[in-house]
């Protein structure tokens, strides 16, 4: 399915019809492409209101979207009723390429759903969405505040439990306060206020979720859409629906969202013009000190659009520049503009010069070896966009305003960049894409492959899953396509279960070169049974691919098996239309072909009696 | 066709685009009389009517159980009319 062109699917031209973008005007040069033949990413705007969802989801329900990346199954229990929301979440999904398949459960009854799973569902489902309401957080009779916060937080975390032990990803939803507070706009300081218990409840429950489960801040959502639009008592009061119906796509989005970003279908690089989109002007004609930045309207503008993708940065997305420019100018802008927040070294790789946006992408993403659909292509000019959406259709292509200063909000608002509580290792990342072209640079210098992995200087750490590294662990099964020799796609609830299973090994490989920290980017799952240890999953983060990292896995899965008392180490590898790279590893490891396929794939075997599977003579183990 | 019928017919229309069906007892016609019209169609046919007029209805209007020509003069009334 990966990989698939967005435009391929009606559902797609649907949206294009009937949800209005933040589009700029239509340049001179635009004319020549035809709007309706443009691949734009698919993007539903909440904005558009309930009515335009609401007709999206009647013709996605005719036209199944070929163009999903990714496919789950998601439940809603609430203590309000999700009819008019769940038609809404396929349409916020299809904004991130992902199909959610809605199961429905019955209205307000959490704990006996949960409790009693396979009665309620035909099949467990991937993704259970909890939420309550600031209705559920009133005190009883003689109830202290503080009481009822303790029983609102032991009741969802409780039912947190049930579901990870029921194999579900819970997604819960933070409580969205009331728009009127008898404590008025003071009452986040009054403890016993309802905006201050909902606000410690949501800060418990955030402070809880960690990597366990997936908290989504709909109070921040409701705030940004205005709390007295998102609130409607009357709608609460006739029919229970938590909010006005303007409100549910932004409340569909707040959860497919969620789910796409814990699918790993956000982006990982922003791709982003110069010329009056980093600054105002063109810097050909302006020269270095003559661009917009900084002073003014439009320069401030352009400060603070600079500021924000700085941020980005931070976040663990890598920038990058494609631009049709003098490659010495544009350096030179790096080195003598006081006035740029965003320096050289924020940049993980830049491609000037006169060939198409499209080509530059490519470029790009073979570079930094990230996908295409994990790049987000930012340009103030919609003939360029139209190019790259056209010719790359899996590339996320953003539509830009034309007031510059509402540049960071139409990023913001964009479906790849949703995102969810920050992985402590989405730091590293951005480092180490950087690190990544360092080492590349390195290779040219080098007489041959040998020399320059011995000059890596890597060392890597390989420790059984923990706590810490199950989220990253999920993530890495979620996101691997290239070096993915099984692409099973475990969720961490299969890797809670396979912690406590004995005769299971996940095992998480971190790796450091003389340039960067890669943080954790491998891991490996077998199982044993009997005399034989299969590895049912394998795979490297695309940063680290063809520096033989992946041996120091197979030869740790070796050791292990042995200790298991297994005398056969086997290996799968099924074929995508993405892991081609894969296909050859076994063999050059000294396994053996096997007469027998598992899932489409090939099985190799390893015969531990006549000794274990080699690591890498260019890495260093570091002792645990 | 003066306002009140102007009203209606727009209500009507509103409520066969909403429901999926014509109103079969015209503005006589409940919810009993229209497969239709639950309350989930309820909600988003109170929904459009406000949108379309520009006004928020009574709340006894809000769950399903009025004839359909009750709306006009909820909306009249609404708009200040």
């Amino acid at each position: 399915m990966a990989g698939t062109a967005t435009n391929s699917c009606n559902f797609d031209a649907n949206l294009q019809k009937t949800v209005s973008h933040a589009s700029s005007e239509p340049r001179n040069d635009e004319a020549m492409v035809s709007p309706s033949r443009i691949a734009l990413t698919p993007f539903a705007d909440p904005y558009a209101g309930y009515e335009a969802w609401y007709e999206l989801s009647k013709s996605l329900g005719r036209n199944e979207c070929a163009s999903a990346l990714r496919q789950v199954s998601a439940a809603v229990l609430a203590t309000y009723t999700t009819d008019l929301l769940l038609p809404l979440l396929p349409v916020a999904a299809a904004s991130h390429r992902l199909g959610i398949e809605v199961m429905e459960a019955p209205f307000n009854q959490i704990e006996q759903s949960l409790f009693d799973v396979n009665r309620v569902f035909r099949t467990v489902p991937q993704y259970i969405v909890l939420a309550g309401t600031w209705y559920d957080l009133r005190l009883l009779p003689g109830e202290s505040t503080e009481a009822a916060v303790q029983a609102a937080v032991a009741r969802w975390t409780g039912l947190w439990d049930a579901a990870i032990a029921a194999g579900m990803r819970v997604v819960q939803l933070g409580f969205v306060p009331p728009a009127v507070d008898s404590f008025g706009l003071a009452a986040s300081a009054f403890d016993s206020s309802i905006t201050a218990s909902v606000a410690r409840v949501n800060a418990e429950l955030e402070k809880r979720a960690a990597s366990r489960v997936l908290f989504a801040d709909a109070a921040v959502a409701a705030s940004i859409f205005g709390l007295r639009n998102w609130n409607s008592p009357r709608q609460w009061y006739s029919s229970r629906l938590p909010c006005s119906l303007d409100a549910l796509p932004h409340l569909a989005a707040l959860v497919a969202g969620t789910i796409a970003a814990d699918c790993g279908l956000t982006a990982r690089c922003v791709i982003t013009d110069l010329d009056n989109t980093l600054w105002g002007g063109v810097l050909g004609e302006e020269g270095a000190d003559g661009i917009a930045i900084g002073i003014g309207p439009q320069g401030e503008a352009f400060t603070s659009f600079q500021y924000y993708l700085r941020g980005l940065r931070q976040r663990g997305i890598a920038l990058a520049i494609a631009s049709k420019n003098d490659v010495a100018l544009v350096e030179e802008v790096f080195t003598r503009n006081s006035r740029m927040v965003l320096r050289r070294e924020d940049f993980a790789c830049i491609v000037a010069g006169w060939q198409p946006k499209s080509e530059q992408v490519k470029e790009i993403s073979q570079r930094l070896h990230l996908g295409l659909s994990s790049l987000l292509f930012v340009d103030d000019n919609a003939f360029e966009r139209a190019e790259v959406a056209r010719a790359l259709p899996d590339v996320q292509v953003v539509e830009m305003p034309r007031s510059r200063a509402a540049y960071p909000e139409a990023l913001a608002s964009a479906p790849g960049l949703f995102s969810i509580q920050c992985l402590q290792t989405d730091g590293l990342r951005g480092q180490s894409y950087e690190g990544l072209l360092q080492a590349s640079e390195l290779a040219k210098q080098v007489a041959n492959l040998d020399e320059f992995l011995q000059s890596l200087d890597m060392r890597s750490e390989l420790r059984p899953v923990e706590q810490t590294s199950l989220q990253r662990s999920a993530q890495l099964l979620a996101k691997t396509n290239q070096f993915n020799l099984t692409t099973r796609r475990h969720t961490q609830p299969d890797l809670e279960r396979l912690m406590r299973d004995p005769s299971a090994l996940v095992l998480t490989l971190a790796l450091r070169d003389r340039f960067a920290d890669h943080g954790i980017v491998g891991l490996c799952i077998a199982m044993a049974q009997d005399k034989e240890a299969v590895i049912d999953s394998l795979l490297l983060s695309c940063r680290v691919i063809g520096r033989t990292v992946e041996r120091m896995l197979v030869a740790a899965a070796g050791q292990w098996a042995a200790r298991q008392g297994c005398t056969k180490l086997l290996g799968i590898y099924i074929p995508t239309h993405r892991n081609q790279l894969a296909e050859g590893l076994y063999s050059q490891l000294g396994f053996t072909p096997r007469n027998e396929s598992i899932d489409d794939g090939v099985t190799y075997e390893f015969d531990l009696l006549n000794g274990l599977p080699q690591g890498s003579c260019f890495i260093q183990e570091m002792a645990l | 066709m003066n306002v009140r019928e102007h009203t209606m017919s727009r209500i009507s229309a509103l409520f066969a685009s909403v429901v999926g069906m014509t109103p079969t007892r015209g503005e006589a016609t409940l919810p009993q009389d229209v497969s239709g019209w639950d309350s989930l169609a309820h909600i988003r046919f109170v929904y459009a009517i406000e949108r379309e007029f520009g006004c928020e209805l009574p709340e006894e209007f809000l769950v399903a159980g009025k004839p359909l020509g009750e709306f006009a003069a909820a909306v009249l009334g609404a708009q200040g009319a």
